[in-house]
């Protein structure tokens, strides 16, 4: 029974793909080249990005302020000096750079295929009609028989027919960082791990062969990778979803508010004009405009703190949602350990103990030497890490290890399926041995020894491997070169001596303990996923600390294969349970762990390098790219580059994500503060008799102006020895929560209020006006007064910055003043609220003018009221907090 | 009514590169049959050049023959275009099972829209699988097919049908269940309304596996069920094809899409042009 490409014996692929040995034919290659397409992964999407600009500028918060500003303009036509354009313009702008900043971060994601198309070549060699050509890689077509020599890029997915020592290095596909041998014999495997295709994007290290093409562009391996990236959507950041909702929050309370006050206006007798000014002002006043710029600056420059401890972040939302990580699906080799494998052990066959004669050591590491494919280049050996362990280790004994390689006389590579390498080679005395080095199960059956000294063997291997270490066995025979053929490996396979063991790690990163212990106190879990050995993942495991001491052996790991049969939620309950350590498993398995850990709830940071995580790092909340061994295409993937590759790094990013997260529900909570003041002088002008304290454009002189640095500098704030001493915050708390709402509006808020109103009419009283007067608004009085209520209320926001700082402290400390920004932001405000009124130049901007040196003391007094009243707040909070019985 | 496993197989066969990679799946499927024989069905619309369409059908003769399919091959004339060629030799044989293929490419015109196969899906009163060929290595013997199940039931026997035919090469099925939430509730959604449909979604496929165990070969360990709720069910089948790396997703062509028109956003068109496996819709007899 026929099955799949790979299962067909080559004499029959060319048949079954529609082909011949020498090649399409001109005719044929039009034809299908018109009907399957040019080998390509270019998207077909060529005006996707007109649709997604489109989106960014249709979401709620966007067409709201390009209202807001449609309706300035128009008020501006209408009646003209009031400096509603200025206004309009303001509101155009934010609605502008919002909706860039979010397509700038859509567009990000198409690059993926740009790097992926990177990994296909320009030309190719190809059969056609009989004679071999270069031609386009484009234009192959499913049928086309390709010639590969070494260093060639492969352009497509094709079934080899014939094969002379080819090695291919699959790794931008798999991720597999072994080369792998490939020969054109039927095989039962699956099409993806198949030893007799080659896959578009991987290359050729070795040999050459000849290959029918039978999958193009999108149809190969690597394209439905591609189409799964794009496809893939991340699902929004936590804070995406908490602004989201806070701006709607916002909106809502802003539009009803400005409707009923409209309404109100209308019924009771005013003009359409006066009504539709007072809405804009209520609704301005409400929305804070200056929040979500704000929030971006703060999140660019927490990603520059980022890029200081090796965090490359790249997209903003991802600062953030770092620090709201439950669970970090971590790679092994290279992020938690140094990916630098050494000979920590020489271990003789019948005991796991080190060997102590130094010759008899030596004689070990040299017969593995033997079969070592190393190459001498500039900056040292190049090869296999486990070739330059052993090479490293005797060339610190002193042994000359150019001189080992250079007697090897013929190499047989290391074999993936045969687990083993082996060489002939010759000995300083000039007599030839046949030397084999590789996993004990596959030099097992050579080894000339009674079954009992075997199975010694055996335990030793067990107990070694136990203690996490990658155990290599050398073994040394006699080259049969009586009866073989020098170049058959299996002849000389037989009745050899097994020399000992290589005990090879790569070492725990030292950082990574005290990581590891400081996610458990901040509540975070970690599951290690890796293609290593599970007992040597769970030694790695616990050496880190990842798994609790009380786990029996064995019960933290799930295998590749055990992975594989189990279903999601059976996943999650494993998880549950305490399985920390995926071993065996492979990239396309992470996206099935990352979907488990979904499935419970959990915001979750996977890393990643190879061209096939990439679908892993855009489903995760957070993808984290390796900078150093990483694949451009896992890189564009990502959200956060790794630049040490190392697993503490991504602890540090999660502090800092905590913490811009803590920061800016300070600045919220500042910002929100303002409202009050300047909702309140709205309400107070529609329902009694007196003139409006505060005009548009001062309130948004506030929102867009003297709020943004203090909202800033709040944004900056260094990381609270506490953050990493407290769980992952509960996502289904927002960011806007009811007692912040209080807090802001109805305590700081009205507190504000009451003072800036009452500084107004102070002012207006003492100019000599009268209740239920009319009041011009280009009256010196109404200036003087308009200009103090809005310095006051600048003034009380240094009290408010400082109480923000702190949720239950005083908020004065040291670090406040190494906060430029911090220092920068209080002066902005001080002076601001003097020029307001005393500088006609900004008095003529804004409306304002100078008031009586005794109302700017009191005004100037006004921070260390609000300071005080909200300290009495926390004082009492905190009393009630630890009032017996509270719990 | 005659079941689909012992309906005579018939391939629509467009003689084209991509039609090669379809005539491998019907020769599956007919090789899955009890009487293991297929009929070739090609219209002549002079699109091909007499010599190399036998060569072609040579080859797919000589395809059956190693998988012991006897081939039948049936060149009818056209009737007021192809499709009415081939209404006029398959109109009264409601019980065949017709194979056929999509557009090897889309494009503006779509996959389906406009095609063949979508009148045949929407109006042969025959059992219609329609193909669209993703990975031509299979060489049409999927080992991992996914499944999305809707509530339809005829459209649910219909497809555990089919899936007898290519139950002895299956290593692993999927049953996927999407609870498909209008977008604007699906935004906010609560975790416990999410969990409740989650719930739902198990205990559908509960019962469509309980069907499976009694009506297929296939060994219940090798199903698997994956339940996602969503506002957007192209989507998610698109990700879990992905995500799980099959061969082959199988499904119930929805009425509603074969309407001719070639839309971007339709959900059938998004299938086929995003698919990253193969990709067979179905319908039974209308």
């Amino acid at each position: 029974m026929p099955g799949q490409i790979q299962n067909l014996a080559p004499t029959d692929v060319h048949a079954a793909l529609g082909t011949r040995p020498q090649g399409l034919n001109t005719d044929e290659v039009n034809q299908r080249l018109a009907e399957i397409g040019a080998n390509t992964l270019e998207a077909t999407r060529k005006l996707w990005w007109l649709a997604s600009l489109g989106r960014q500028f249709s979401n709620f918060f966007t067409i709201l302020l390009g209202i807001s500003a449609a309706i300035c303009f128009v008020a501006e036509f209408v009646q003209p000096g009031e400096s509603m354009d200025i206004l309009g313009w303001a509101l155009a702008g934010v609605a502008v750079l919002n909706a860039l900043f979010s397509f700038a971060q859509e567009y990000r994601a198409e690059r993926a295929m740009e790097a992926l198309r990177k990994y296909l070549p320009q030309m190719v060699l190809a059969v056609r009609d009989g004679d071999e050509n270069n031609v386009a890689v484009t234009s192959l077509v499913p049928g086309d028989v390709i010639q590969l020599r070494e260093g060639d890029r492969i352009p497509a997915d094709a079934r080899v027919v014939d094969a002379d020592g080819l090695l291919v290095d699959n790794a931008p596909l798999t991720g597999e960082a072994n080369p792998i041998n490939i020969d054109a014999a039927a095989t039962e495997a699956l099409l993806t791990e198949a030893r007799n295709l080659v896959f578009a994007g991987c290359s050729v290290l070795r040999g050459t062969a000849h290959a029918v093409v039978f999958a193009t562009g999108f149809r190969s391996q690597f394209g439905r990778i591609a189409m799964l990236s794009r496809e893939i959507r991340r699902k929004p950041s936590p804070l995406e979803r908490e602004t989201r909702h806070m701006v709607r929050v916002l909106t809502i309370i802003a539009v009803a508010m400005g409707l009923t006050f409209f309404a109100y206006g209308v019924f009771s007798g005013r003009s359409w004009w006066v009504n539709l000014v007072f809405m804009m002002g209520i609704i301005v006043a409400n929305v804070p405009e200056g929040l979500l710029p704000t929030f971006t600056l703060s999140l660019a420059m927490g990603s520059l703190r980022m890029a200081r401890r090796n965090v490359l972040v790249k997209s903003l939302n991802a600062v953030e949602a770092l620090g709201a990580v439950h669970v970090i699906c971590t790679d092994k080799t290279g992020t938690l350990t140094q990916n630098r494998l050494s000979v920590v052990r020489v271990a003789a066959p019948q005991s796991v103990e080190a060997i102590d004669d130094v010759d008899r050591q030596r004689r070990i590491l040299e017969t593995a030497l033997a079969t070592a494919d190393l190459t001498a280049t500039p900056e040292g050996l190049s090869g296999d890490p486990l070739d330059i362990a052993v090479a490293e280790n005797l060339a610190a004994q002193g042994v000359e290890t150019s001189g080992v390689l250079t007697r090897t006389r013929d190499l047989f590579p290391f074999d993936v399926e045969k687990r083993r390498a082996a060489a002939i080679a010759t000995d300083k005395d000039g007599h030839a041995f046949f030397a084999v080095k590789g996993a004990w199960e596959a030099l097992r059956p050579m080894i000339d020894a009674p079954e009992t000294q075997r199975s010694i063997a055996d335990d030793v291997v067990a107990a070694l491997a136990g203690e996490a270490y990658r155990v290599i066995a050398v073994a040394r025979g006699r080259p049969d070169s009586a009866t073989a053929d020098d170049r058959d490996q299996t002849s000389h396979e037989h009745d050899l001596e097994l020399l000992g063991f290589l005990c090879l790690e790569d070492p725990l990163r030292p950082e990574v303990p005290d990581a590891v212990a400081d996610c458990h106190r901040a509540g975070i879990g970690m599951v290690m996923i890796t293609g290593d050995h599970p007992l040597t993942a769970e030694a790695i495991a616990r050496r880190a600390g990842m798994v609790a001491g009380d786990m029996a052996p064995g019960t933290c790991v799930i295998t590749g294969s055990e992975l594989e049969a189990m279903r999601e939620g059976d996943v999650a309950r494993r998880l549950t349970e305490g399985a920390t350590v995926f071993a065996r498993t492979t990239p396309e398995q992470k996206m099935k762990i990352v979907a488990a850990l979904h499935h419970m709830h959990k915001v979750v940071a996977v890393t990643g390098d190879g061209v096939n995580d990439a679908p892993a790092l855009k489903a995760a909340d957070v993808g984290i790219a390796m900078g150093r061994s990483g694949t451009d295409v896992a890189r564009e993937a990502a959200q956060v580059i790794l630049l040490d590759d190392n697993f503490a790094s991504i602890v540090a990013g999660i502090e800092e994500g905590r913490t811009i997260y803590a920061n800016i529900r300070k600045f919220t909570n500042y910002v929100l503060v303002s409202n009050g003041p300047e909702i309140m002088p709205y309400l107070l002008y529609m329902l009694l008799p007196v003139p409006l304290a505060l005009t548009v454009i001062q309130i948004l002189s506030i929102d867009l102006g003297t709020d943004i640095i203090p909202s800033m500098a709040l944004g900056q704030e260094k990381p609270d020895p506490e953050v990493m001493r407290a769980p992952p915050r509960d996502r289904g708390q927002g960011l806007l929560t009811l007692p912040m709402i209080a807090h802001s509006y109805l305590f700081l808020g009205l507190i504000e209020a009451a003072v800036s109103l009452g500084l107004f009419f102070w002012v207006l009283f003492d100019g000599g006006w009268q209740w239920g007067a009319p009041l011009a608004t280009d009256a010196a009085l109404y200036h003087s007064a308009t200009g103090i209520a809005l310095a006051s209320i600048l003034l009380m926001q240094i009290g408010n910055l400082f109480g923000r700082r702190s949720a239950t402290g005083l908020g004065i400390d040291r670090a406040a003043f190494r906060n430029p920004l911090l220092i920068f932001g209080i002066v902005f405000e001080a002076v601001a609220s003097w020029a307001i009124l005393y500088v006609p130049a900004v008095g003529t901007v804004l409306g304002t003018g100078p008031v009586a040196a005794e109302v700017y003391a009191v005004a100037c007094a006004s921070p260390l009221l609000i300071f005080g009243l909200d300290y009495a707040r926390k004082r009492v909070a905190a009393r009630m907090r630890l009032r017996p019985g509270d719990g | 009514m005659t079941s689909v496993n012992c309906a005579p197989v018939v391939l629509a066969y467009d003689g084209s590169v991509n039609g090669d990679w379809i005539a491998r799946y019907a020769v599956h499927i007919a090789a899955g049959t009890p009487t293991k024989s297929l009929t070739l069905l090609h219209v002549e619309d002079l699109s091909f050049v007499a010599g190399a369409l036998a060569d072609k059908i040579d080859n797919i003769k000589m395809m059956a023959d190693v998988s012991s399919v006897d081939l039948g091959v049936q060149i009818a004339p056209m009737r007021e275009g192809v499709f009415g060629g081939l209404m006029a030799w398959l109109g009264g044989k409601t019980d065949s099972l017709v194979v056929c293929g999509v557009r090897a490419r889309g494009g503006r015109r779509g996959y389906l829209a406009g095609t063949i196969s979508e009148r045949l899906l929407r109006e042969g009163p025959f059992t219609t699988l329609a193909i669209r060929v993703m990975q031509p290595g299979l060489l049409g013997h999927p080992q991992h097919i996914l499944m999305p199940v809707s509530g339809r039931e005829h459209g649910l026997r219909v497809g555990i049908r089919l899936l007898n035919h290519l139950a002895p090469d299956l290593h692993r099925l999927d049953l996927m269940r999407v609870m498909t939430v209008p977008r604007q509730r699906f935004r906010h959604l609560s975790t416990l309304e999410a969990e409740r449909f989650q719930q739902e979604g198990h205990d559908f496929l509960d019962n469509v596996e309980t069907i499976l165990r009694e009506n297929t070969l296939i060994e219940p360990d090798r199903v698997h069920t994956v339940v996602r709720v969503s506002d957007d069910w192209p989507k998610e089948i698109l990700i879990q094809a992905g995500r799980r790396n099959c061969d082959l997703v199988l499904m119930e062509a929805p009425r509603r899409g074969l309407d001719g028109k070639s839309d971007y956003g339709k959900p059938i068109e998004e299938l086929l042009r995003d698919a990253p496996s193969d990709l067979a819709l179905y319908r039974g007899p209308t």
